[in-house]
């Protein structure tokens, strides 16, 4: 079935239309997830990496 | 919840971290023979396992699978377990993925220099490694979704998101890349065909940019960066958006590199205005990046490791705008088949991957030696070398560039190609050779210092092989979404369903471009002159291939004049329905071969010419930079594969009759008979089962179908059935 369905395409050039408006879609939808996280959450997942107890590159020197 | 004592591994980290450094200086040294090889040919030694063609792949891939890699690997599994708060899943599946890797990377080197390859730029391994290349990469995810599973963060860090991004898309690139038919244990026919092929190919090839050289580097930039410079990511919003456009964007900008090729219109209008719309999310990244550094860049005077990770996105935020400008049709028109593109290319590989592979490491090694950097000085030398040296190798090549486009397309005030000879173009382009391998050298003399730097490092320290570190157990939660808990959110914290969702965007793309090509059947209009190859011509096709002519000619001629005027008729999808593998090439060091063996075309040379050049390009041509081949005189044609290869082509649709293979090679002795007999006329005694009567054979075929359609006798006694 979908053989016949793709072999009856006319027009495969609308690909390209119809690929940029999947993707307008979808970008839509990813920013309007980012702006709708709360700034707590943001600020409390952007310090994730401090987190771990390792040493960041101004105690380095205290290692040794 | 009480607290929980555990370990961090660095053993696996350590191991990855100095296979990094070794195979780093491997790649890059046998990278500087190939730039040598351009200004002295005679550096191919006249023996098979260091000409041009062979020793190609062994760069592109140790640089890219082993240096990178074991780097990507060494970063990730730093950056996973304290992210994670957690141990990786297995020790026993992280020895396996260290080993197995290690192992993967010397079978390619084998493999490579005694000839066995597929003929797919950057997927050359043969069916055996390609298969453990998938079960190691399985290992790898199993060990990194394993360790996410059990980690004791709620929140995924964004940095492995583009872990995860990397994982399951590399995995469904390999395998659909890597569907092969063997012939024997070191030979296979791939399953696609000329454009079909080429476009999973070229998927594939720029995905491995993608997803192999780009969203795991990310993924450690968003990590180490800010621990570099002390402070959270200048915006995880943007990271967020950052990261699901780009994987979307990316898996379908594949077909530019086949701009003005067979391929479909449509097809090619798609990776055009995917690419162009890639900018967007790829300096959203890069900014990200140099945004974080907004009022600490008195640290990049002082830190070295910062200094690599500025000019590494930098570097990140060129060669991501400068690929979709070489992208458009207007400039692709002229960047494509020359120099341009491997330049454009090792800008992102010296400048992004390079500098931030050592970045990490000189941010990491000190710290599970607990120690310092042995010489922050010695750093800071090898990051001017180093920047210095990409500078000197990226301009020659772009000035060479410009110089062969500007040759190959001018015309004189009468109509005529002003350089009609191909070998003009590669004189003028001598200095600027000479000037990218004197760039190479001063790249690789930084990573010697980086790398003498690490060792004393390391020499100084005390390794701390089980780092201790402590967390609570993380609550379990239920699986469904809680009250208030958006459906993003809720993703961020299952990473199997993350995982998921991950593939279908990235599968999207992939089905919506590729799917089509197979099934319109109006995609590749068949040409009825165009037939099989003989026995012998596909015997000389997979020479051809085993010596990777195919890095240095192209057999693709575009629809210009300036390309019609020089080799004959432009490309056609049909003509290529029985290649498996295509061999269209990305760039020109010498001239395009499809029209070759169209007699009076204006390609065409006698069997003497092939043979004495072949023996000897410099005797003919002596500013030629080929290697010479003189071992496809006095090696024997390997004629026992022949019926299987026969019958493997049958199953892939080629139609030859029943039961040819049985008798394929008394055609092949018959028509290695002609040509030999042909040389003889012209002095020069070759026996019919020599490797280069069956290269002649070949080179002898090419264009010849769609010249002369209704002939049914060329030169070389090829009767076509």
């Amino acid at each position: 079935m979908f053989n016949e369905v793709f072999q009856s395409i006319s027009d495969i050039d609308n690909y390209g239309l119809f690929s940029t408006f999947i993707f307008v879609v979808f970008f839509g939808l990813v920013v309007i997830h980012t702006m709708s996280i709360r700034k707590k959450d943001v600020s409390e997942f952007s310090r994730l990496p401090f987190d771990d107890q390792t040493k960041d590159s101004n105690d380095i020197k205290d290692l040794k | 919840m009480e607290n929980q004592t555990f370990y961090y591994d660095n053993k696996t980290v350590k191991l990855f971290a100095y296979a990094t450094l070794f195979w780093g200086v491997v790649g890059m040294v046998v990278g500087l023979l190939l730039a040598m090889q351009f200004v002295w040919p005679q550096l191919s030694f006249g023996i098979p396992y260091t000409t041009f063609g062979r020793i190609r792949p062994i760069h592109t891939n140790a640089v890219i699978f082993a240096f990178v890699g074991n780097g990507m690997f060494c970063g990730v599994y730093y950056s996973l377990q304290r992210l994670c708060k957690a141990r990786m899943f297995s020790d026993i599946l992280s020895k396996i993925h260290f080993w197995g890797w290690q192992l993967i990377i010397v079978s390619a080197a084998l493999t490579f220099a005694f000839g066995f390859t597929t003929g797919k730029e950057y997927a050359e391994l043969e069916w055996p490694i390609d298969i453990l290349v998938a079960v190691i990469w399985i290992i790898f995810g199993w060990n990194m979704i394993g360790t996410i599973i059990k980690r004791r963060t709620r929140h995924i860090y964004v940095a492995i998101w583009f872990y995860l991004a990397t994982f399951v898309t590399v995995a469904v690139l390999h395998v659909a890349n890597s569907i092969e038919i063997p012939i024997t244990f070191f030979k296979s026919y791939i399953v696609y065909a000329g454009v079909q092929d080429a476009l999973v190919q070229w998927w594939y090839g720029h995905n491995a940019v993608a997803f192999f050289l780009t969203t795991p580097f990310l993924g450690l930039m968003y990590y180490y960066l800010p621990k570099a410079a002390n402070r959270p990511i200048y915006s995880y919003r943007l990271s967020v958006v950052h990261f699901w456009a780009l994987i979307f964007l990316y898996i379908w900008a594949g077909p530019h590199h086949l701009i003005y090729s067979a391929l479909p219109n449509w097809a090619q209008s798609l990776g055009v205005v995917f690419s162009v719309m890639l900018i967007a999310p790829s300096w959203g990244g890069m900014v990200n990046g140099l945004l974080t550094l907004r009022g600490a860049w008195d640290k990049v005077r002082e830190d070295p490791v910062l200094k690599f990770m500025v000019v590494a996105v930098t570097a990140y935020g060129m060669s991501t705008f400068e690929g979709p400008m070489m992208s458009t049709k207007t400039v692709n028109a002229i960047s494509h088949f020359t120099d341009w593109t491997v330049g454009h290319a090792h800008i992102g590989a010296l400048g992004w991957n390079g500098f931030m592979t050592f970045a990490v490491l000189y941010w990491l090694l000190p710290r599970i030696f607990q120690t310092s950097l042995y010489s922050k000085k010695l750093a800071n030398t090898h990051f001017w070398i180093g920047t210095l040296g990409i500078v000197f190798y990226a301009v020659p090549l772009y000035w060479g560039a410009i110089t062969q486009f500007l040759m190959w397309k001018e015309f004189t005030p009468e109509g005529f190609l002003k350089y009609p000879n191909f070998l003009e173009t590669v004189t003028q382009l001598h200095p600027m050779y000479a000037a990218r391998a004197i760039g190479g050298a001063l790249y690789i003399t930084g990573v010697v210092l980086g790398v003498y730097n690490l060792i004393l490092t390391v020499r100084g320290g005390n390794f701390l092989a089980e780092e201790a570190a402590s967390a609570p157990a993380l609550e379990t939660i239920p699986g469904k979404r809680a009250a208030g808990e958006g459906t993003h959110r809720w993703l961020e914290r299952r990473p199997v369903q993350f995982t998921i969702i991950a593939l279908i965007v990235i599968l999207i793309g992939g089905i919506i471009e590729i799917v089509p090509l197979y099934l319109v059947k109006t995609n590749i209009p068949t040409i009825a002159s165009v037939k099989p190859y003989t026995p012998l011509e596909l015997q000389g096709r997979d020479i051809y291939v085993r010596e990777g002519c195919y890095t240095c000619h192209s057999q693709l001629v575009r629809p210009f004049r300036s390309e019609t005027e020089r080799y004959g008729e432009y490309a056609k999808a049909g003509e290529f329905i029985y290649d498996h593998p295509f061999q269209w090439g990305s760039k020109r060091n010498g001239p395009d071969l499809s029209r070759e063996g169209v007699v009076n075309g204006k390609q065409y040379k006698p069997n003497s010419w092939h043979y004495n050049h072949l023996k000897n390009p410099q005797m003919l041509n002596p500013q030629s930079i080929m290697p010479v081949y003189k071992w496809l005189i006095s090696d024997d044609l390997d004629m026992s594969t022949t019926p299987r290869k026969i019958r493997v082509m049958q199953m892939l649709g080629v139609p030859y009759p029943a039961g040819y293979d049985q008798t394929a090679n008394d055609d092949l002795m018959k028509q290695a008979s002609v040509i030999s007999a042909d040389l003889k006329g012209q002095g020069i005694d070759c026996a019919p089962n020599k490797e280069i009567i069956a290269v002649i054979a070949y080179l002898q075929r090419l264009g010849v179908d769609i010249h002369s359609a209704g002939l049914s006798v060329t030169a070389t006694g090829n009767s076509i059935k």
